[in-house]
């Protein structure tokens, strides 16, 4: 049985062998794959094959309550989970005029620049495992736990924390919280200049990383690629700054650009951008003020979000996540259609960026894109 | 930015890290400073707990859950403490619990919580067959939690949190007249809800239909309710016409047994779905025109009912329906028996009560008005010249005193009172004194009618206010109204030469009952007697049905004891072709159950005049 088509090269027998990579690899992050046709170590042509992980959500979601979607936005990007409910609960918020209070906007900023530095220590990690330096996987991912175990602690769940609830957050700040989260942040600035030794001034690394995986500025935007990809190739875009949602205009932080537009420039833009979620995230333990967490909503098999469309999008870790929300009127969405950051470059833009490209650039290439799979597969 | 450094002795730095803390998770696990226990954060949403005894069976959260993993089984050993709960608690398949907490978030008792227990472990028996694994692996994974791990909480929602609930628990009420304005007026002095308030009030609503098997009748409730929370009060009245065909009536003056059923009332404010019927009746101009209410086919058959009451109303606009010819016999000058005599204009108006009345009529249901069966028509001949006969005359005969005094001019019954109030034949109160005895609703609106007319009221009962048998808001309001009430008012005697002047009462001590019910009040010789001047004296202490109009023998062949007449469910007696219903074979004495009653003898009818084909 042959579901894919067949590849233009793979015609000629005698020039191409096909390589999997994915799904199960460990160059690879989440459940995809990609079907390189080589020629020797060289990439002939590549054909994404998506839909090995979850199928369907936008349609589930047509069939499932505005509230009971929240149990299964989360699933869409599972590393970093809480770009997807609080843009959901963004864009409902807005079809349905509800005013968030201001604190709950506060622990919104918090929950999502928590989930940025876990996702970032992700992609620290994994150009560690796709090189072959399997220290920075152990250590970034242990260091994520901590983060987990803050979001286990204000949520009651792990990775899917399920706390975006439309008008604000389902629990208060937990007393104590804010100091362990000001200790954390402590520990992460004390580990950074561990992590410049091993990672970024390895010139192992450097000599793998530098170089590979050029994308210019102008491609990025003709291919919608967003976030610190985007930012890497030297164009100053951020959501954060550019249309500010929630607190962040009342947030003092700065954009780094690296701009070499090559696959170290992507990781080492994480790195920067970073050292900036601490200072976000200092700021808003100063500055989180009190008041309700939450406004109520009707319940929620009466709650109707009125008739109309909206986009509402945050910055992601992996550049702009967006959900573009139509309402009929009625208790269920009408239409969802969810715009992940890894869709533009994993599926599309993998095409061309890949050709060409070494057998073991294409791990590195992966990884510092930050694809995450899920995205697709929505 | 990041340069290369190059450094021979590189590797060697890896040795400091000998002399480091192990990288291994410390906190929140072993954080006890903070948590006080041991192990993951205290609001980790594991395993689900369930206190059975608490939970009433509503199902929310079964329809809640985004996984569908939660279905209501029927459990036979719980015994649950709240009225009108069910036997049913949810069992939870735990190959499909997400551990969103929706359900926790939604539970209207605060009986469903989950604890701190996460470890999912069974032991698969590798000795069973493959094709008997099923059994076993449901045992594994599907079960109905309940106080194992509450030991260990962790997601709660502790009581009196109502901000986390995702249940909307504020009431939104109509806007009435203050106590001031409203009590020298018979004007209606509770507005009907604007469309926002309306659908406000409806948007609270969980669509659980608890409140359903409350109701006497079983309305549609969540139904109707549902209608008007998107805006339709036309579909609304759809709905609450197949099972309520006098909507405006129960609208404003039904006993809502519903509203005490309604989970959101566990922990806030009950929906005010008497009122939300009320918006959806009153904002439909011509309900058949709305509806597209025919009669049936016509049938040939003849039906007639005696008394023109909710249940007669009622019987008839179901039998219509089913193509019967309907003849409804009435002893007073208008249709509406007790709702039009004995409820009081500013809780009826007048106009509400005709308005579903004629649609009732104008399905074609012939009304004979001024004729007494008995008198004018013996009912042996309505027998012989209808296929049916259905008797709805209600409780007509009031209880008495059994005082001395109790014959004195200025003596009242609380109907008679009331139907002079209604005929607008009352006598002149203006800054008299009168004594209203009883509890009941009866007793209330003939207390607060005469406060209309500019007299002083006391209300004697012989419990505490508690205990009154009528509406808390009714008695609130005449409360409000200046209403004195006197408790434990047991009265002795009414003194007077030509008409009533005085009334003794004793303050009775109230025994407790010793299985929970009302106190009952004791008079003895040392309850102190106190003597109040009166003008007028009415008892609104009950009353029985008047059966007078049928021959003895007919009477002692239904077992008819005084009280109620023995029916089945569909209304039937034991003479063959004579159903009857209402108040006088009710349990509970309300409109809502006379519809039901009505409705099920409609039914009853139809069966019995099929089954003679």
């Amino acid at each position: 049985m042959e579901l894919r088509p067949l590849n233009v090269s793979n015609k000629n027998k005698y020039k191409t062998y096909e390589l999997f990579i994915g799904p199960n690899h460990p160059g690879i992050s989440g459940n995809f794959s990609y079907v390189l046709d080589m020629e020797g170590h060289k990439v002939a042509n590549v054909t994404p094959d998506p839909g090995l992980l979850h199928r369907g959500f936008e349609k589930l979601m047509e069939r499932r309550l505005w509230t009971q979607n929240l149990a299964l936005i989360p699933r869409i990007c599972v590393p970093e989970p809480d770009v997807n409910e609080v843009a959901y609960c963004m864009g409902v918020e807005h079809l349905a005029n509800i005013e968030v209070p201001k604190r709950a906007q506060y622990i919104r900023v918090m929950v999502l620049e928590l989930a940025r530095m876990g996702a970032f220590l992700f992609a620290f990690g994994g150009l560690g495992g796709s090189t072959g330096l399997y220290t920075m996987p152990n250590w970034a991912f242990g260091d994520r736990d901590y983060i987990l175990d803050l979001f286990e602690w204000l949520t009651g769940g792990r990775v899917y924390h399920i706390y975006q609830y439309p008008g604000g957050v389902k629990n208060d700040i937990p007393n104590g919280w804010l100091d362990k989260l000001s200790d954390l942040l402590d520990y992460f600035e004390s580990r950074l200049p561990e992590y410049d030794r091993l990672l970024f001034k390895n010139p192992i690394i450097q000599r793998r990383a530098k170089g590979v995986g050029y994308l210019p500025a102008e491609e990025a935007i003709e291919n919608g690629i967003t976030g610190p990809n985007l930012r890497a190739s030297g164009v100053k875009w951020d959501i954060r700054k550019a249309q500010p949602y929630l607190v962040y205009d009342e947030l003092d932080f700065d954009i780094p650009i690296t701009g070499e537009g090559d696959a170290f420039a992507r990781v080492l833009q994480r790195r920067l951008e970073f050292e900036e979620s601490i200072k976000i995230l200092r700021q808003c333990v100063k500055q989180i003020p009190d008041g309700p967490h939450r406004v109520k909503i009707p319940n929620p098999f009466q709650f109707r979000v009125p008739a109309g469309a909206y986009y509402s999008k945050v910055e992601s870790s992996k550049g702009e996540f967006g959900y573009y929300i139509v309402s009929n009127g009625d208790i269920r969405p009408y239409r969802i259609y969810v715009r992940g950051p890894s869709y533009s470059v994993g599926l599309f833009y993998a095409k061309k960026a890949m050709i060409d490209m070494r057998i073991e650039d294409v791990p590195v290439w992966i990884h510092t894109m930050d694809i995450c799979p899920p995205d697709f597969d929505r | 930015m990041m340069d290369a450094k190059k450094n021979g002795l590189a590797p060697v730095s890896a040795l400091k890290y000998l002399f480091k803390k192990p990288h291994t998770v410390r906190y929140p696990k072993e954080d006890l400073e903070v948590f006080s226990t041991k192990g993951i954060s205290p609001n980790y949403r594991g395993f689900h707990t369930n206190d059975l005894e608490k939970c009433i069976g509503c199902g929310n959260c079964a329809t809640v859950c985004p996984a569908s993993a939660i279905t209501m089984v029927k459990d036979e050993k719980v015994e649950p403490k709240r009225k009108f709960a069910t036997k049913y608690r949810p069992v939870i398949d735990y190959g499909r619990c997400c551990f969103c907490a929706q359900c926790v978030d939604i539970c209207p008792t605060g009986s469903l919580q989950m604890s701190r227990e996460y470890i999912h472990s069974f032991h698969p028996d590798l000795s069973i067959p493959v094709e008997e694994e099923p059994e076993s692996v449901i045992k594994d994974f599907i079960w109905r939690p309940d106080e194992t791990n509450s030991d260990n909480p962790g997601y709660v929602r502790v009581e009196g949190d109502l901000l986390n609930k995702t249940i909307d628990f504020d009431r939104t009420d109509p806007r009435t007249k203050p106590a001031e304005e409203r009590k020298f007026s018979f004007a209606k002095y509770v507005y009907t809800y604007s469309k926002e308030e309306a659908e406000r009030e409806a948007s609270r609503c969980l669509g659980c239909g608890h409140c359903v098997e409350a109701c006497p009748n079983q309305l549609h409730i969540p139904e109707y309710i549902n209608a008007i929370a998107k805006g339709d009060p036309q579909e609304s009245l759809d709905w609450i016409y197949k099972r309520n065909p006098l909507p405006l009536i129960c609208g404003e003056v039904c006993t809502h047994q519903c509203e005490e059923a309604c989970v959101v009332g566990i922990q806030g404010e009950p929906l005010a779905i008497r009122w939300l019927k009320a918006y959806s009746a009153s904002n439909v101009e011509d309900y058949r025109k709305a509806l597209e209410v025919q009669p049936g086919k016509p049938n040939g058959k003849k039906i007639a009912a005696v008394g023109a009451g909710p249940a007669s109303l009622t019987l008839g606009y179901y039998a219509r329906r089913l193509g019967y010819e309907v003849t409804i016999y009435e002893s007073e000058s208008k249709p509406g028996g007790a709702m039009m005599w004995g409820i009081p204009k500013y809780r009826l108006p007048k106009e509400d009560l005709m308005k579903d009345i004629n649609t009732i009529l104008s399905l074609g249901i012939d009304l004979k008005l001024n004729v007494k069966i008995g008198k004018d028509l013996p009912i042996d001949e309505l027998l012989k010249s209808y296929d049916a006969v259905f008797v709805g005359t209600g409780n007509a005969k009031p209880m008495t005193l059994r005082i001395e005094g109790e014959n004195l001019p200025g003596v009242m019954q609380g109907l008679t009172f009331m139907h002079l109030v209604n005929e607008e034949k009352a006598p002149e109160l203006k800054g008299k004194r009168v004594v209203v005895i009883g509890g009941g609703n009866v007793a209330m609106d003939v207390a607060r009618s005469s406060v209309r007319f500019g007299a002083n009221v006391t209300v004697l009962y012989r419990r505490r206010i508690v205990d009154m048998p009528a509406d808390p808001e009714e008695i609130k309001e005449a409360q409000e109204e200046g209403i004195e009430f006197v408790e434990a008012g047991v009265p002795i005697k009414i003194y007077g030469d030509k008409s009533a002047e005085e009334i003794e009462y004793a303050i009775a001590s109230l025994v407790p009952d010793p299985k929970g019910g009302r106190p009952r009040p004791v008079v003895d010789e040392k309850s102190p007697h106190r003597r109040i001047k009166i003008d007028y004296v009415v008892a609104a202490i009950g009353q029985h049905p008047n059966l007078d109009f049928l021959p003895e023998e007919m009477q002692k062949k239904i077992g008819f004891d005084g009280r109620r007449v023995p029916v089945d469910e569909y209304g039937r007696t034991s003479i063959e072709g004579l159903f009857f219903g209402g108040d006088l074979s009710n349990r509970r004495q309300d409109i809502i159950s006379a519809i039901g009653a009505g409705q099920r003898a409609a039914k009853g009818i139809d069966l019995y005049l099929a089954s003679q084909k």
